[in-house]
C-alpha cells in the first residue's frame, strides 16, 4: 500500500517534467544558442554605462506622466472594485444572475494585459495619457474586484446578516459590517498593485497611451543606449521610491506599526493631493478621431468574431498561437522559479551576511523595475525573433515576484524542528528534506502558480516586440481595424486565461486539502 | 551509569550563567525529575544533554561515551540513543501527525528510502500504534497545525518514543495536558521505565506529579544544582531553597 502511494505521489511530478520538456522543444529553447550569443546581451548593458546624465531633464515630465497614470488608475480602479465586489460575492445578498454576470465581466477583463486594454482605449479616447489611465483603471478594477470578493467570501458575514435582519439596507450593512473586515487586506493589495502599475504604465507609451514607454522604445531602436540607461535608472529610482512608500504604508495598514493621528492625517492629505493632481492633469480624451462607425465595428467584431479563425489549423491558426503562448508562459515560469531559488536564499539576512542580502535584494529590485517589454527587446538581440525570446523574457520577469515570495517564506521558517531532527542524529540533507522543505513548498508552489497565471496574460503581448505568442496577430489585427479577427483572438485569450485559472485553482485547492 | 554530567557550565551572555558547574549522574532505568523556578536552566540542561547546544565547559557522557566532544557521525551515533520531548514541541507544523512521528525513524533508514519517504509498513504501524497509545488514533493524517496544544504535546511524546530510545529527555511533557491525560502519559512513561528499563530525565513544574512518578529529584536554581536526592528526602525546607526567589538565593 505504501509503495503504490509513493508511486502515485511521484507521478504528477513526472508528468510535469515531461510536459516541461515538450514545451521546451515546442518553444525552440536553445541554451547553446543563448550561450553562443551571450555577448549581445552583456553588450547592451555595458553600453548603458555611464548613462547620459544630461538627458534627465527630458525624462522627468514623461516619468511624471507615467506615475500620474498609475496613481489615478489605481485609485479609481480600486474604488470601483470596492463598489463592484459585493455584487460578485456569493455570501452577500445579491441576485444570482447579476452575480454571474459580474463575475464573467471581471474574468473577461482580467484576461487582457494592460497593453491590450491601452491599445483599445487609444481607439476610443485618442492617443495620450488619458487612454493609459483608462487602461490602468480597468486592469486595477478587474484584479481588485476579484481579490476583494475572494476576501469577502472568506470573511465572517454574520454581522452583515444581523444588520440586514435589523432592517438596514444591504448597501449600508456592507459598508458597516463587511468593509471593516476586509479593509486591511484591501489596502495592502491596492498598494501592491500601485507598485506593479508603475511598471506597467512605463510600457503603455508603446501603443501611444502616454508615459515614458514611447521614449524608451525610441531610444532602444535608435541604439542610444546611454539614454536608455538614463531612462531605466530614473525608472528604477521611481519604482524604489514607490515600493519604499508602499511598504511603509503596508506596515501601517497591517497594524504592525503605529503613527500619530496627525501623521496619519498628513499622509492621507498628501496622498489625496497626489491623486487629485494626477487626475486633473492627466489630460483630456481626444475624440476627434473616433467615429461612431469605428466604435460600432469594433464592438460588432468583438461580439461576432471570425469563427473560422478560432479553429484554423497550422502554425498561423489560433489554437497553435495560443498553445505557443501557454508554452512560453510555462517554460518561462519554471526557469524563472529555478533562478529565483538561489536569489531568494542569497537575499535573506537570516541565512547570509546582511550586506550580501542587501546587495541581492537590490539586484532583484533592479530586475523588477525594468518593464518586461524592454527585456523582450533586449533578448531578441540574443535569441532572435520567436518564442525563445519570449521564454527568456518571461523567465526574467518572473524572478522579481517569485523571489520576493520565496524570501518571505524563508524568513518565516521555523528552525526548531530542524534542530530537533538534528538532535536525533539525522543528517543535514534529510533534515532539510523533512523539516525545511515541507514548510517552504506550499508557499513556493502558490507563488509559482500565481506567477504562471500572470505570465499567461503577459505572454500574450510579447508578440508586440516579436517574441512569439498571440500578441503579434492581435495587435496587428487591432491596428488594421480587423475587428472580427481581433474578436476571435480575444475570445481565444479569454478562454485560455479562464482555463489556466481553473487549473491553477484546482492545483492550489488540491494542495490545501 | 547511563548518563553522567560532570562540571557542566553554560553562559549565553556575560551577565547570566544558564548553568554553572552542574554535576550529577543517572543510573540505567532511573526516573529523575529536574525541578526549579522558571529560568533556572532546565531547558538548557536538556538541550546540552541531547547535543543540540554545546556546553562551555564540563563533560557529558551518555552510556560512557563523550557527547560534548563528539562530532559528525560519532555524535549522530550517540544521539540515536536519545529521545527528546521539547517544551515548545518542535514539530513540523504543516505536515501530518503520522509523518512527524515517522521522522524519528529516519536515522535507522538507508539513504535512498529515507529521501524518497519509503518508510515501510512496519514503521507506519509502529508509529500508528504509538499515536493510538497517546490517544491520537483518529488524527493520523491531520496536519499538526490543526491540533490543540495538548495534542501537539502528545505527538511530540510519540515522536520521542518512536525509536525506542535508551534515554528519554522530557521537557515538561505534561505541561499542556489536562490532569487526567497528564497522569495517563506519565503512567505510560513509568511503564516503559519499569518494563523496558528506559532512563528518564524529566523537567517539571508540577511538584506533586514529580514526587509521585519519579525516583529522584534534582533541584536547579539560577543555573546551580541545589539539591540531588531521593524524592522521599526532599523536605519542605529543601523545596523552599530550590524555589527560592532570585534575591534570597544570592544570600
Ligand atoms: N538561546 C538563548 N540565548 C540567550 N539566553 C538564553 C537562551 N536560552 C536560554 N537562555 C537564558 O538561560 C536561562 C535559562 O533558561 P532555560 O530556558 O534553560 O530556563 P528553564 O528552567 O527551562 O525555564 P522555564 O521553566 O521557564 O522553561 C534564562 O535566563 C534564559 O534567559
Ligand atoms: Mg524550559
Amino acid at each position: 500500500m505504501t509503495r503504490a502511494k509513493t508511486g502515485l505521489r511521484l507521478l504528477p511530478w513526472l508528468l510535469l517534467f515531461v510536459l516541461f520538456l515538450a514545451a521546451v522543444r515546442f518553444t525552440g529553447c536553445s541554451p547553446a544558442l543563448f550561450w553562443a550569443r551571450r555577448s549581445h546581451l552583456s553588450d547592451v548593458f555595458v553600453r548603458m554605462i555611464p548613462p547620459d546624465w544630461a538627458y534627465f531633464p527630458r525624462i522627468f515630465p514623461l516619468l511624471w506622466a507615467t506615475v500620474q497614470m498609475s496613481v489615478a488608475g489605481t485609485v479609481l480602479g480600486a474604488f470601483f472594485a470596492l463598489l463592484a465586489a459585493p455584487f460578485c460575492s456569493a455570501n452577500l445578498k445579491n441576485p444570482p444572475p447579476l452575480r454571474v454576470g459580474m463575475r464573467v465581466l471581471i474574468q473577461v477583463l482580467r484576461s487582457f494585459p494592460t497593453l491590450i486594454l491601452a491599445l483599445a482605449a487609444t481607439f476610443l479616447f485618442g492617443i495620450g495619457c488619458f487612454a493609459g489611465a483608462v487602461a490602468i483603471t480597468l486592469y486595477t478594477f478587474a484584479i481588485m474586484t476579484r481579490l476583494c470578493y475572494e476576501d469577502i467570501e472568506t470573511a465572517d458575514t454574520r454581522p452583515y446578516l444581523a444588520l440586514c435582519a435589523m432592517g438596514a439596507s444591504p448597501g449600508r450593512a456592507y459598508f458597516r459590517a463587511v468593509l471593516p473586515e476586509i479593509a486591511s487586506s484591501y489596502l495592502a493589495n491596492a498598494l501592491y498593485l500601485l507598485e506593479t502599475n508603475v511598471r506597467h504604465s512605463a510600457i503603455l507609451g508603446y501603443v501611444g497611451a502616454g508615459g515614458i514607454g514611447l521614449l524608451l522604445n525610441e531610444k532602444i531602436s535608435w541604439k542610444e543606449y546611454d539614454r536608455v540607461g538614463a531612462i531605466l535608472l530614473a525608472l528604477f529610482a521611481a519604482v524604489c521610491l514607490i515600493e519604499w512608500i508602499s511598504e511603509r504604508l503596508a506596515l501601517l495598514v497591517r497594524g504592525e506599526k503605529t503613527a500619530r493621528p496627525a501623521a496619519v492625517r498628513a499622509i492621507l492629505a498628501a496622498l489625496s493631493l497626489l491623486f487629485v493632481l494626477s487626475l486633473v492633469t492627466v489630460g483630456r480624451p481626444d475624440f476627434s478621431r473616433t467615429s461612431i462607425q469605428a466604435v460600432g465595428s469594433m464592438f460588432s467584431g468583438l461580439v461576432w468574431p471570425e469563427w473560422g479563425f478560432l479553429v484554423e489549423g497550422g502554425s498561423g491558426g489560433l489554437p497553435w498561437l495560443l498553445l505557443e503562448t501557454v508554452c512560453i508562459a510555462f517554460v518561462g515560469t519554471v526557469i524563472g522559479a529555478l533562478l529565483s531559488l538561489p536569489l531568494a536564499v542569497l537575499g535573506t539576512s537570516r541565512l547570509v551576511p546582511g550586506p550580501v542580502a542587501l546587495f541581492f535584494r537590490l539586484f532583484v529590485m533592479a530586475l523588477r523595475s525594468i518593464p518586461f517589454l524592454i527585456y523582450g527587446i533586449i533578448f531578441i538581440r540574443v535569441a532572435g525573433p520567436g518564442a525563445f525570446t519570449g521564454v527568456l523574457t518571461m523567465a526574467v520577469c518572473s524572478i522579481g515576484l517569485i523571489t520576493k515570495r520565496f524570501t518571505e517564506a524563508i524568513d518565516s521558517l521555523d528552525f526548531r524542528p530542524y534542530r530537533a531532527l538534528g538532535a536525533m542524529g539525522i543528517s543535514p540533507l534529510l533534515r532539510v528534506r523533512y523539516a525545511v522543505l515541507p514548510q517552504l513548498i506550499p508557499a513556493f508552489a502558490s507563488a509559482v502558480l500565481y506567477r504562471f497565471d500572470v505570465n499567461t496574460r503577459e505572454a500574450s503581448v510579447l508578440g508586440v516586440v516579436g517574441a512569439g505568442g498571440i500578441g503579434a496577430p492581435l495587435i496587428f489585427a487591432m491596428n488594421h481595424y480587423a475587428w472580427r479577427r481581433a474578436g476571435a483572438i480575444t475570445l481565444g485569450l479569454i478562454l485560455l486565461v479562464w482555463l489556466v485559472d481553473l487549473i491553477s485553482a484546482r492545483l492550489r485547492g488540491g494542495r490545501r486539502r | 551509569m547511563k548518563l553522567q554530567v560532570l562540571h557542566v557550565s553554560k553562559q549565553f551572555d556575560e551577565r547570566v550563567a544558564a548553568l554553572s558547574d552542574v554535576s550529577f549522574s543517572v543510573g540505567e532505568g532511573e526516573f529523575v525529575s529536574v525541578i526549579g523556578p522558571s529560568g533556572a536552566g532546565k531547558t538548557t540542561l536538556i538541550r546540552i544533554l541531547n547535543g543540540s547546544e554545546p556546553c562551555d565547559g564540563g563533560e557529558v557522557l551518555l552510556s560512557g561515551q563523550h557527547l560534548e566532544s563528539a562530532r559528525g557521525r560519532k555524535k549522530a551515533e550517540i544521539q540515536k540513543g536519545v529521545g527528546t520531548i521539547y517544551q515548545d514541541f518542535a514539530l513540523v507544523e504543516n505536515v501530518s501527525v503520522l509523518q512527524n512521528v515517522l521522522n524519528a525513524a529516519l536515522p535507522d533508514m538507508a539513504f535512498l528510502p529515507a529521501v524518497l519517504g519509503l518508510f515501510g509498513r512496519a514503521r507506519r504501524e509502529t508509529a500508528a500504534a504509538l499515536l493510538a497509545r497517546v490517544g491520537l488514533a483518529d488524527k493520523l493524517e491531520e496536519p499538526v497545525k490543526n491540533l490543540s496544544g495538548g495534542q501537539k504535546q502528545r505527538v511530540a511524546i510519540a515522536r520521542a518514543l518512536m525509536r525506542r530510545p535508551e534515554i528519554l529527555l522530557a521537557d515538561e511533557p505534561v505541561a499542556s495536558l489536562d490532569p487526567v491525560t497528564g497522569r495517563q502519559i506519565l503512567t505510560l512513561l513509568r511503564d516503559l521505565q519499569q518494563k523496558d528499563g528506559l532512563t528518564i530525565v524529566m523537567n517539571s513544574h508540577n511538584l506533586a506529579l514529580s514526587k509521585e512518578f519519579s525516583d529522584r529529584l534534582i533541584g536547579l536554581n539560577r543555573g546551580r544544582l541545589v539539591y540531588d536526592g531521593p524524592v522521599g528526602e526532599a523536605s519542605a525546607e529543601v523545596i523552599d531553597t530550590i524555589y527560592a526567589a532570585a534575591e534570597e538565593a544570592q544570600v
